[in-house]
This record gives C-alpha cells, structure tokens and sequence, in this order.
C-alpha cells in the first residue's frame, strides 16, 4: 500500500488536487452564481442544480480544452520543433518521426515492449500516435462541450436580459464563445513557450523537467 | 503499403467515435440545461394571459415574480395598475424557447419571458415586442 502510494504519488497528487479544484470552483460558482440570481430578483438554486448547469459545464469545459491542446501541441511539434539549450526540446539533430531502431518498434522492440508496438500494421500506426490523439480527442470533445453548453448559457442570460436567444452556428462564430476560447488559449500557449525557454537559463534541482544544475545553457534535451 | 493499414484504422476508430461523440452531445445537452420544462413555460404563459383577458388581475399578478411584480406596482398597486395596460390578450403560441431557467413564450401580437422558481415559471416580462438587437420592449418588466 505505502509502495503503490509513493510509486503513484504524481498522479495521485494531481488527481486529488484536481478534485479539490473542481470541488472548490463548483462551490464558489454555486455562491456567485446566487448572488446573481437575487441582485435579478430571482431565486437562489441548489449546489446540485448548479454542478448540471450550463454554466458550470461551460466553465469547466472552457479550461480542458485549451488545456488539452496545450498538450496536443506540445507532444506534436516537438517532434519537428526544437530548442537550443531547453531539456523540454529534443536533441536538435533528432527532429522527426525517429528510426524504428531509436523507437523500438517492431523488430526493435523488446520483451517488455506493448504488444502493439511490436508488431508493423495499423496497431503499430494507432499506438505510435496514441497519445497525440488522445489528447486531440479530448481537446475537441471538451470544446464541442464547451459550445454547446456555453451557447445554452449565453442564451438564458440573453432571455434574462430579455434579449434573442442565439443558434448555435451563431453562437460558436460569436465574440463571446472566441474571447472564452481565446483567453484560455493565450494563456497556455504562454506558459509552454515560457517554459521553453526559461529552462534554457534556469534550473530546479531534482527535477525531471529542469536539465542538470550543471548543465551548460546550450545542452539541449538534458533532463535531471 | 502502409495506405490501407492507416485507411483501416481510421475506419476503426469512427465506429468507437460515433458512440463517445453521441454520449459527449447527451452529456453536454443535458448539462446545457437545455428545456427544463417548455411546455410548462408555454402553460405558464397562456394562463397568465388568459387571467389578463378574463379580468384577473390578481391571478395574473400573482404570476409574475417578485422583482416584475414590484415594477408593475409603482404607481400604486399590481392589480390597479395591470389593467391600464396594453397587454395583447389574444393569439396562439407561435413558438418556445427555453434555457437554464428561462424561456420566452412567443405569440402572435408579443412575446413573454418567464424565469423558473420553487413554485414554477413565473413571468418576469410580459407584452414584451422585439426591438431589433436591442433588448425586446415590455409593458410588464424588461
């Protein structure tokens, strides 16, 4: 139990933060979100109610996908992108797909390696791009989301304001679904590049995503 | 031959799509708070009009919310002031529209918003005409 909790203990530690996040946006959603319906003379909704609104949907959908692209760019163009001196880039004369040999497939593979890595055909094409896809398919199913259930909550703002409702094809080509969008994607695309390049100069001891204290500023692709 | 091996995958993986996309749509309209009740909206909105046409002031007063209520009552009270004004009467519904909490009750001669509470949907704008982009023009709220 003790191994399984330290062998584990990086996922664990996001996974519970994440749940507190989570638990802590939906109750102070809940109370801002009551402010509002009684400064418009309306009635104040339970914590239930709210967590299956669109609005809360709409919140939380807003910040996974623009989280999941994040990593969907990142994992794919630092397969062709990379950057002189940052232990988050590849060497520089590494850009590319790799050889079978650097990416033990197929007949490269080892006795531990995944079963659909070791064999050529379209379980070695699936698994090979797995990860990218998994990261794209969540990213444009949280933002499918996101349209849907921020067009559902821009339109009952609208009818509280007494104004028309939107359709959809409106909704997702409005300033509004664009400015939720583009200010979360802002945002990451600024602290990957960020990263990129701070860890080019600067170091966290011990950690995987800094390169060795020691290394020199234009080692690339170090990690310590 | 690399071409029908990724032709295949792709055919694959549509067929495991289809069902996570339609189980994402589900989720996301039912979280989209999409019509919690239109046709109760709708109801709501007939009865208030019907209590207007029938000389009821105090039945259609009671209809509206709190907040609606208090605006038609600024002369003097609700059930004086209700039927001073021109509140179309008549008409079919032509159409409804409802999300989250809210929905508007279009008619024939003007359309109606009504927003839920604990007893049901109450009306919080009525004889309510479009204005454009502009937000809709109402005897009653807005």
């Amino acid at each position: 139990m003790k191994a399984a909790l330290r062998n584990n203990g990086l996922s664990l530690f996001f996974g519970l933060i994440f749940l507190l996040a989570l638990l802590g946006q939906g109750l102070t959603g809940h109370a801002l979100f009551n402010e509002e319906q009684l400064s418009a003379g309306l009635d104040e909704i339970s914590l239930g109610q709210y967590l299956t609104s669109s609005s809360f949907a709409v919140d939380v959908s807003e910040n996974w996908q623009s989280e999941y692209l994040q990593f969907l760019l990142y994992i794919t163009a630092t397969i062709w992108l990379v950057q002189r001196g940052s232990p988050e880039s590849k060497e520089l004369h590494k850009t590319g797909l790799e050889s079978d040999k650097q990416q033990l497939v197929a007949e490269y593979s080892n006795a531990k390696s995944p079963a659909w890595a070791r064999a050529r055909g379209w379980r070695l094409t699936v698994f090979s791009n797995s990860l990218g896809a998994t990261m794209g398919l969540i990213f444009v199913l949280s933002w499918l989301v996101q349209s849907i259930a921020g067009n559902s909550a821009y339109n009952e703002e609208q009818l509280s304001n007494f104004q028309q409702p939107a359709a959809w094809a409106e909704y997702v080509a409005s300033a509004e679904f664009w400015n939720r969008t583009l200010q979360n994607w802002q945002s990451e695309f600024l602290a990957v590049g960020s990263m990129v390049v701070l860890a080019i100069y600067l170091r966290q001891r011990g950690s995987p995503e800094s390169k060795p204290v020691g290394s020199a500023h234009d080692d690339t692709g170090a990690t310590g | 031959m690399k071409r029908p091996q990724t032709g295949g995958c792709a055919a694959g993986f549509r067929v495991g799509l289809v069902p996570m996309l339609m189980g994402v749509l589900l989720a996301a309209h039912s979280l989209s708070g999409c019509s919690p009740d239109s046709a109760g909206a709708a109801g709501a909105a007939q009865d208030f009009r019907r209590a207007v046409a029938g000389g009821d002031p105090s039945t259609a007063c009671s209809m509206l919310s709190p907040h609606t209520r208090e605006e038609a009552a600024a002369e003097s009270n609700c059930e004086d002031e209700l039927p001073l004004l021109d509140l179309p009467a008549d008409g079919a519904v032509l159409r409804t529209e409802s999300y989250g909490r809210n929905a508007m009750v279009v008619f024939e001669d003007d359309t109606l918003f009504l927003s839920v509470s604990g007893t049901g949907w109450q009306v919080t704008g009525a004889g309510c005409l479009q204005r454009g982009e502009s937000p809709y023009d109402c005897e009653v709220g807005g």
